[in-house]
Order: structure tokens, then C-alpha cells, then sequence
């Protein structure tokens, strides 16, 4: 253990030594690096006004300098460069770099990057679908109807997210439908009368929630809000105030993770609790089962279009 | 008539025969006889046939010996809610006929388990010691070998019969039929209703009975016919419980039945008469019902002058046979408009059978509200058993009609007419038998093969509208009879008194709300 802080306490004086390295910097265009330290000798090299080269001695009047990407080494006269104190932190300005593909421009300079904080997120509206399979908490009744306690919603809506942090609202629009028949239930046998059903779930959710950043492509979030459930349950051989057409209001939980497949798009895997109470009950075999709730447990999918 | 013999009883039934009237008038008050009085006996001078046939000797396929018939005739002269000489015995699990025998000679004079009936596990025992049935199943049941043992117990017709009127049939919009109709179309035809009742004629025949026609026998061709409104496809072989032994077909010489069954399952929609409720659905009659002239035919048949004019009769008998034979031949709705004072273990398990079967069954109440309002059997068993429910009447005004029983356990109403609510338009409406035809009081020589409009009031034309409704619930899927007793009363229209009441039971039969069922939410 010892042993590994050391080297890593070395390292990085390593480190702080190089970048603390003396450069001088080239003031004039096409300032020629030479072999030996006359103007007679051979030109190694020529570089622009700014680019920055290692001192590595001084010479009456010359330079002793070394190109920190092409290692190469030379002498310079003083009077084309000006020395920079140890610990500048100018940035570097080389453009036009002679023979060095643009990639390489940027290695110019060696200095350590200046020490700012990451760029703040900035807020953005996102659009979304969402498929979620919905288990729902009147589970008698809706098997004994429909034969089956869950329903597959379909829904689209839009986010706003980094209101402040991770703060984010949303608003969806799903759509449900179920068909089955009317029934009667006798000590717990459902008798199936033959006369058909469809069921529609049209819900309307408003919310919002926090996300949290897991990695650069991944977050967590949690959130909750309200529905307006409009349930509609129509059936055949109906008259006026058979068929139910009406909006419940209720509440939702929501929580799940947010993976970053692309710069623009994202997918959600989500979990959603909906509480609306005393939406049913009233009649039908909601009432024989004493079930009252019109939400339920889901699973959803999104993927959400946006940054 | 404890210490009366059944021989006394024949003997005062000849004279109730030969008693009183001149011979010459055809009226009620006329009658009587002209010839020889007593009994004669035997069946030799019955007659059955058809026209241009020869008529054949057909006596001893009446069920109803002399004896038996006299008895009966007593029994209605003097209001007797059973027949003399006669119990039902069940004896306990087990019980070999020899216990079985030496249980019964606890009795009275001679008696012969052999000389008895069984019906299922039920035997009918003639006591010729002893012709109070009170008193020989009072002694029967201290044995330890017997399970129960009752009188056997005539049950009566719950309907006043009345004019006949071309209104329109309200009873059916009032239980909501034209739209239960959008629904299900009158049910299926896998559906088989029993009218244990006083029979729905099968067939469309004439028959050659031997007749007292007021001076004298003779032999009178009596025409029957199948109710035109009723297709005779829909029948299933009926059987015939007390007029005839097995074989022969159901006749209705009464015309309750087959108003009974027209309320059911009568045809509709095909221009014909009046409308149904289940009108698919197939018919099997059975008859356990008397009515004056089947006993006028048993008595001319056996040879006794002189006019029956006693009343009908269902003895228990014939019911406990009937209900076994409707349940046994697959019946899934059986209609019960009869009952009577008193309780009777036969009754109660007989629609027990019939429950365990998967038959509903749906009881008159009773039309006794005036003349005392005592609770009635089979109509008291309605509460006990889960499936079989008992039905009081409504008029129009669906209010209860002023003669229907509220302290018989009604569990449901229905409309079965009101006079006093709307006159004779306020009555159940079927096509019928023209009572014209067949008026005891006015005619010798009746014909049963006419029909027209006849309106009818009383719990027994109540029965029929939840039996009807059975039957299409039925048809929808709700096999178990209990079930369907659950859902007729949960889509009641409450009446009365607020829930379950003793006028209206759960309230109004609703057949749409019923066949309709629920949703999710509504």
C-alpha cells in the first residue's frame, strides 16, 4: 500500500515538473530552428509566431530549445522568442503548425487544463412515447369482465428537464382499451351473459421529479403527480345511463432509470403506482367484489426524444 | 272422519254422486243424476278412441281406481287438505323391507307395503284401517324404522279463472320484456321447461270417453288440440301423473296449465295469439293436476252417475312423482302454480331433488291474503332452498294484488293480475283454452281444441314470469339454479318496504336488468 502511494506521490511530481517546464514562445512568423547556435548553420525547423518550445539551455544569445511534440532540438535566436515564466498558463496558439496534422495542433501546448467546474446542464423539452403494461388494483373485476387483471396503454407526452438541477415536468396522454362481457357473480363463479363490453382508459398525468445523474449516459429519477382518468365502459343493448362515460382524479408515483442512447435520444425503463380511489364501487361487479380503485401497478418503456 | 273407513268413504261418495238434483237440467244447481245410483265399479265401460274408430276398451289406463276417486270426492266436499286412506312414508337409510313392514303394522287394520307406490325413495301407502292421514303418519313416525310420514296432501290451483278479454298483455312490459327481448331473443331450445301443473295437451286428437250427460252414459268424443301458439316441435313427452298411467298423452281439461306454459314459452313474434318469454325454449308437461273433468271422466268411466263438480285437485302424490319425473328428464326450469295449507316433507324433497338435478324452480305464493294469509307449502320452502324461489303477484300499479300471500316467505313478485287494480285489463293475458267450451257449470259435452284470449289473476300467473325469466337467464349461461335465483332477486325492482319484505320479497322481477348483468363499474 505503502509502495503505491509513493509512486503515485512521484507521478505526480513527475507531472508538476513537466508542466512547470521554462518555454519560450516564438514572436515572429517563420522563425527558423537551427542546428547549431549561428545563423550560418543548418534550419531545422521553422515555426510560427506562438508556438512554444522547451528551454533546455541558454547560449549567448541563443536558445537551447526542444519541440515538445517533435522532440526535436535545436537553438533559437533570443531575440525571436520571449521566455515565459515557469508557471504560465497561456494557451497555446499555434495554428498553422507546419507538418503536424490538426489533431496534433492542440498538443502544442502542454500545460494542465485550467481548473474550471463542468458546464451546467442546460434545461431542454424532450417528447416522449411510453408503452406500459398495467396491473390494475380492481383485479376481480376487471378479470371477471375482460378476463384479465392488466390492460397494455399506449401514451405520448413531453418532459422538461434541468429546470433547476434536476428538476423536471412532464405531461402524458394514454389510451387503453379492454373489451370483454357483462357478467353476473354468484359465490364466486362469473357467469358470462354474452353481451359485449369495451372499456377505455384515456389517462391525462401532469407531474414532475428529480433526476439524478448516474454516470455520463445514465440517470435515475423519481417523480410523481396527478391523473385525470377518463373512463369510458360501454356495452351493447345500453339505454340512457347505462354506459359510464367520466373522469376520476387521482395520484401517481413514478420512479426508473433514463439510459442515454444518443445525443438526442434516450430511453426510460420506468415503474408507476396510480391511486384513484372511490372511482368505483358504486354498481357493477365492483361493487359484488367491494373494489373501488381505478389505478393500478405498471411497467413502462419511453423513449424520449431530446437532449 | 277419523273413525270413517274408506269404505264409508265410497259409500258417502255414492251418495254425493247420487245426492240431490232432478237430471234434467244442465246447470250447476241442476245436476244430479237419473240413473242407478252406487258404485259399479270396474272399468268396463270407459272409453277411449278417436273418431270412425272403434273405441277400444281403455279403462285401465286411468291411474284413478273407484275407490280412489271416491275418496278424492270426499276429500273436496268436505275441504280436506289431504285424501283419505293415503300416507307418504319415508323410512330411514337402511331399513329393510321386513323392518320397513313391521314399522308399518303399528297401523291400524291391514296394510301391505307391496299394495303402496314408490316414488324415488318414497313410498304412497294405502291405510284402509285407518283413513285419517294425520293420525296413521302420527303413529308411522314414532316408529324408529320411519324417517318422516305425512298425509298425502292435495294441493290446489293458484288462479282465479275469469273472463275472457282481448287487452294487451301489460305484464310483460312491467317486468321490462320488450327489451329484455333485444337481449336474448326467447332463449334456446336446449332449454326444457316443466309445467307441473294441470297439464298443456300434447297432442291434437279426439278421444271417445264415456260421459254422464245428465239421464244417462253415453259415449262422447271429446276434442283436444295443442295450443296453436305453441308449435308442437317444442314439446317433450309429457306424462300424466294423475289421470292415467304411464303412456298416454298429457291433456289440460282445466286451462290453467296451458296458460301457465303460454306465459313461459308461448310463441310470439309469429302473429299467433299472445306473447311468450322464453319462447324457444322446449316444453315438457306434466300433469299432477285433476280438474273437474278429469274426475268427471274417472267417475263416468268407473260407472258412477252423476256430476263431479268438486273441484280440481293436486294430490302430493302426484307432485313428488311430478317433480322427480320433470327433474329427471333434464328440466331446468320447473313452474309449481299449486299449493295448500300445511307442510310436507314429500314437497320439500322433491324440490330438493329437483334443485340438486339443476332445476329452478319457481312457486306460486299462495292466493290465500283474505282468507286467512296462512303460510302454504310448497310455497313455504321457497326461503329454505337456494334455487327454488316463491313468487307473490303484483297488478298494474305493481302493488301487491289484494290476494296475494305475504306470510308464505315470498321472495320475489311478479305480475300476476289484479282485477281490483284496472278490472279485467288488470289480469294476465295468454291464449287459451275458450273456457266457453269446457264450462263445468254450463256444458256436458266439452271440447278443449278451441283457443282464444283469457285473462287469469293469482300468484300462479306470477310464477310463470320468473319462471320464464329462468329460463332465458338460462339460456344465457347461468346453469345453477341457485345462481339464478341470486340473480333475479339482486336485479329486482325494490318495492315496499325498502330491501326484502314480506309483500314483495326482493321486488319486481326485472328481466332485463337481469339478463343484462354487469359491468365493471355499472
Amino acid at each position: 500500500m505503502t509502495k503505491k502511494i509513493v509512486l503515485v506521490v512521484v507521478l505526480l511530481l513527475a507531472f508538476a515538473a513537466t508542466a512547470a517546464a521554462q518555454q519560450v514562445r516564438v514572436n515572429h512568423n517563420r522563425t527558423p530552428l537551427r542546428a547549431e547556435p549561428t545563423s550560418a548553420s543548418l534550419v531545422l525547423e521553422f515555426y510560427q509566431a506562438g508556438s512554444a518550445l522547451d528551454i533546455i539551455g541558454r547560449q549567448e544569445g541563443w536558445y537551447k530549445v526542444r519541440d515538445p511534440k517533435t522532440k526535436v532540438e535545436g537553438f533559437i535566436l533570443a531575440s525571436l522568442v520571449d521566455e515565459l515564466p515557469p508557471s504560465s498558463t497561456s494557451p497555446p496558439r499555434a495554428p498553422g503548425q507546419p507538418g503536424l496534422p490538426p489533431s496534433l495542433r492542440t498538443r502544442t501546448g502542454t500545460q494542465p487544463k485550467p481548473a474550471t467546474a463542468p458546464p451546467k446542464p442546460k434545461a431542454a423539452i424532450r417528447a416522449f412515447a411510453d408503452v406500459s403494461s398495467v396491473w390494475m388494483t380492481a383485479a376481480e373485476s376487471f378479470t371477471a369482465v375482460t378476463g384479465s387483471d392488466s390492460r397494455l396503454q399506449y401514451g405520448g407526452g413531453v418532459q422538461a428537464v434541468n429546470l433547476w438541477k434536476g428538476l423536471y415536468a412532464e405531461a402524458m396522454v394514454g389510451y387503453s382499451s379492454l373489451t370483454g362481457s357483462r357478467v353476473f357473480v354468484y359465490q364466486g363463479t362469473v357467469y358470462d351473459l354474452g353481451i359485449p363490453v369495451t372499456i377505455t382508459f384515456t389517462p391525462i398525468d401532469a407531474g414532475g421529479g428529480w433526476r439524478f445523474p448516474l454516470s455520463k449516459t445514465l440517470h435515475a429519477y423519481i417523480g410523481g403527480g396527478v391523473e385525470f382518468m377518463n373512463y369510458k365502459e360501454e356495452s351493447d343493448f345500453a339505454g340512457a345511463d347505462d354506459d359510464v362515460s367520466e373522469v376520476f382524479t387521482g395520484l401517481y408515483a413514478s420512479g426508473g432509470l433514463e439510459v442515454k442512447l444518443a445525443k438526442w435520444l434516450h430511453v426510460r425503463a420506468e415503474g408507476r403506482y396510480t391511486r384513484i380511489p372511490d372511482a368505483l364501487g358504486g354498481a357493477g361487479v365492483s361493487a359484488d367484489f367491494n373494489e373501488t380503485d381505478l389505478g393500478g401497478a405498471a411497467v413502462a418503456v419511453r423513449l424520449v426524444v431530446g437532449k | 272422519m277419523s273413525s270413517r273407513t274408506i269404505a264409508l268413504a265410497l259409500a258417502a261418495a255414492a251418495g254425493l254422486f247420487a245426492a240431490g238434483g232432478n237430471g234434467t237440467g244442465l246447470s250447476a244447481q241442476a245436476r244430479g243424476i237419473a240413473g242407478p245410483g252406487g258404485l259399479q265399479g270396474g272399468g268396463d265401460a270407459a272409453r277411449l278412441g278417436t273418431p270412425g274408430q272403434q273405441p277400444q276398451d281403455q279403462a285401465d289406463e286411468f291411474a284413478m281406481t273407484a275407490e280412489r276417486a271416491a275418496a278424492f270426492a270426499l276429500a273436496q266436499r268436505d275441504r280436506l287438505n289431504w285424501v283419505p286412506g293415503e300416507v307418504l312414508v319415508k323410512f330411514k337409510p337402511g331399513v329393510s323391507l321386513a323392518r320397513g313392514t313391521r314399522a308399518l303394522s303399528a297401523l291400524r287394520g291391514p296394510v301391505n307395503p307391496r299394495e303402496g307406490r314408490w316414488i324415488g325413495d318414497v313410498l304412497l301407502l294405502p291405510t284402509p284401517g285407518e283413513d285419517n292421514p294425520d293420525l296413521a303418519s302420527g303413529i308411522l313416525i314414532q316408529q324408529p324404522e320411519v324417517l318422516w310420514a305425512q298425509p298425502n296432501y292435495i294441493r290446489r290451483l293458484h288462479a282465479t279463472p275469469t273472463d275472457p278479454g282481448y287487452a294487451s298483455q301489460w305484464h310483460l312490459d312491467q317486468i321490462n320484456m320488450p327489451a329484455a327481448w333485444d337481449i336474448n331473443a326467447g332463449g334456446k331450445g336446449d332449454v326444457l321447461v316443466a309445467v307441473v301443473d294441470s297439464g298443456v295437451t300434447e297432442v291434437t286428437r279426439t278421444s271417445v270417453f264415456q260421459l254422464w250427460t245428465g239421464a244417462r252414459f253415453e259415449l262422447v268424443p271429446i276434442p283436444y288440440a295443442i295450443n296453436p301458439d305453441i308449435a308442437e316441435s317444442r314439446f317433450v313427452n309429457g306424462r300424466d301423473f294423475v289421470l292415467y298411467s304411464s303412456g298416454t298423452p298429457v291433456l289440460d281439461m282445466d286451462g290453467h296449465g296451458t296458460h301457465v306454459a303460454g306465459t313461459i314459452l308461448q310463441s310470439t313474434n309469429n302473429g299467433t295469439g299472445f306473447a311468450g318469454i322464453a319462447y324457444n325454449a322446449k316444453l315438457l308437461p306434466v300433469k299432477v293436476c285433476a280438474a273437474d273433468w278429469d274426475w268427471q271422466i274417472i267417475i263416468s268411466s268407473r260407472g258412477i252417475p252423476g256430476f263431479w263438480n268438486e273441484g280440481g285437485s293436486c294430490p302430493d302424490d302426484a307432485i313428488l312423482s311430478g317433480i322427480r319425473y320433470a327433474a329427471d328428464q333434464g328440466a331446468k326450469v320447473i313452474n309449481l302454480s299449486l299449493g295448500g295449507p300445511g307442510e310436507s316433507e314429500a314437497e320439500l324433497e322433491a324440490l330438493r331433488y329437483a334443485v340438486s338435478k339443476g332445476a329452478f324452480v319457481a312457486i306460486a305464493a299462495g292466493n290465500d291474503y283474505l282468507e286467512g294469509n296462512e303460510p302454504g307449502s310448497p310455497a313455504r320452502y321457497g326461503r329454505q332452498i337456494e334455487g327454488v324461489m316463491t313468487v307473490g303477484a303484483v297488478g298494474r300499479s305493481m302493488k301487491r294484488a289484494y290476494y296475494s300471500n305475504t306470510s308464505s316467505g315470498t321472495e320475489i313478485a311478479a305480475p300476476g293480475g289484479d282485477s281490483r287494480d284496472g278490472g279485467t285489463a288488470g289480469k294476465v293475458f295468454q291464449y287459451g283454452i275458450n273456457e266457453a267450451d269446457y264450462d263445468f257449470d254450463s256444458v256436458v259435452k266439452p271440447r278443449f281444441d278451441r283457443y282464444t284470449t283469457v285473462s287469469l289473476q293469482g300468484t300462479s300467473m306470477a310464477a310463470p314470469h320468473v319462471a320464464g325469466v329462468a329460463a332465458l337467464l338460462y339460456s344465457q349461461g347461468v346453469t345453477n339454479p341457485a345462481a339464478i335465483e341470486a340473480a333475479i332477486k339482486k336485479f329486482a325492482k325494490d318495492l315496499g318496504t325498502a330491501g326484502v319484505d314480506d309483500e314483495y320479497g326482493a321486488g319486481l322481477v326485472d328481466a332485463r336488468a337481469t339478463l343484462r348483468g354487469l359491468g365493471v363499474a355499472r
